[in-house]
């Protein structure tokens, strides 16, 4: 669902309504029971409302937070076991990805937090050390874990958070 | 003709006058701007939501009981006011440095400052795409992003529950995101 048509947004708006009303684990179950009678309904509201996690962990068109998606070359590009499917975000330090699993073992998708090597220089670096230090150590519904962290094949580090 | 007037004939669907009320709207914000900046002092910030607040006091006055509720009246002035900020900002830009005044909005004090007038008229554009599928999302997104009016205020404003504003805003930010993203792709 790469662009959303006046059309999808009439039949999804609805829905939308009703998963926002809900607390994660019950959007959880929802999507799962409504997968059950329309697959690609399920399909299209699990895509928007993971991009809705994302978005409000970012803080998006809040506190000046604006990040806008930026055209860029890497869809479809693997690091490890995950494909990027998107950008759904840019910082002055770097960029996030939406990811999912290529290797089938199970459905997982996850943000992907690339940081610019040009404008890390040695405080980038300890930082973004740092944050993969504590991501690593907390667990709560309300952060995203930390799932991994290393260097892409054009020697961007980066670190994986799920989120869902 | 007066904004009271206007504002009915563009509830009744009369487009013209829909025009001319956004047009009398945005000189009444500005001339409103530039009062206040006058009395203030050169180089005050001046913040979207007292601005408003301002010239529904001002207009109400001047109309009498003619005049719309507030709620009617923010709902229309901050779509004017999305495009006074994203005027402000593109010859703020062309001048290369400060421009008139500054303008902030209470929670996006750093919106006008770390966003440029681009990407102010991207997330405008897409915001006139969502006002045609939902208006009411739109205006909330002008109410909050533009304007700064928090949720609570936002709330009260359409005498609706805090929550049922928040749903309404993240779904809103998400046909954002999805729309300025396709625009890229296109």
């Amino acid at each position: 669902m790469p662009t959303l048509s006046p059309d999808d947004w009439k039949a999804l708006s609805p829905y939308l309504d009703q998963a926002l009303a809900m607390s994660e684990d019950e959007r959880a179950e929802w999507l799962r029971s409504l997968g059950h009678e329309d697959n690609v309904l399920a399909a299209q509201l699990t895509e928007l409302l993971d991009e809705h996690m994302v978005l409000a962990q970012e803080g998006f068109l809040e506190r000046g937070h604006v990040s806008l998606p930026t055209s860029s070359g890497l869809a479809g590009q693997t690091l490890g076991p995950y494909t990027l499917i998107s950008q759904i975000g840019e910082r002055g330090m770097g960029s996030v990805w939406l990811a999912e699993r290529n290797d089938g073992r199970f459905e997982r998708r996850i943000a992907v937090k690339f940081i610019h090597v040009a404008l890390m220089g040695k405080d980038g670096e300890a930082r973004f050390k740092r944050e993969g230090n504590i991501l690593g150590k907390l667990t709560h519904s309300n952060i995203a874990e930390l799932v991994d962290a290393g260097v892409s094949r054009a020697g961007h580090p980066y670190l994986n958070s799920g989120i869902c | 003709m007066e904004i009271s007037s206007l504002i009915i004939a563009a509830e009744k669907g009369h487009a013209p006058a829909g025009e001319e009320l956004f047009a009398a709207l945005y000189s009444e914000l500005h001339r409103l701007a530039k009062r206040e900046l006058a009395r203030c002092g050169f180089g005050v910030s001046l913040s979207s939501t007292t601005l408003l607040h301002e010239a529904y006091l001002d207009m109400a006055a001047r109309e009498g009981p003619s005049f719309p509720d507030r709620a009617r009246f923010m709902g229309y002035a901050a779509r004017v006011m999305r495009g006074l900020i994203i005027d402000h900002a593109r010859e703020r830009h062309a001048q290369k440095r400060g421009g008139l005044f500054e303008m902030t909005s209470l929670d996006t004090e750093v919106m006008e400052n770390a966003v440029d007038h681009r990407q102010l008229v991207q997330i405008s554009d897409a915001l006139n795409e969502l006002g045609k599928a939902e208006p009411a999302l739109a205006e909330i997104v002008d109410l909050k992003f533009f304007c700064g009016f928090s949720f609570a205020e936002i709330a009260a404003m359409r005498d609706v529950s805090e929550r049922t504003v928040q749903r309404n805003w993240e779904k809103a930010r998400i046909y954002l995101h999805r729309k300025i993203r396709s625009d890229l792709i296109l």
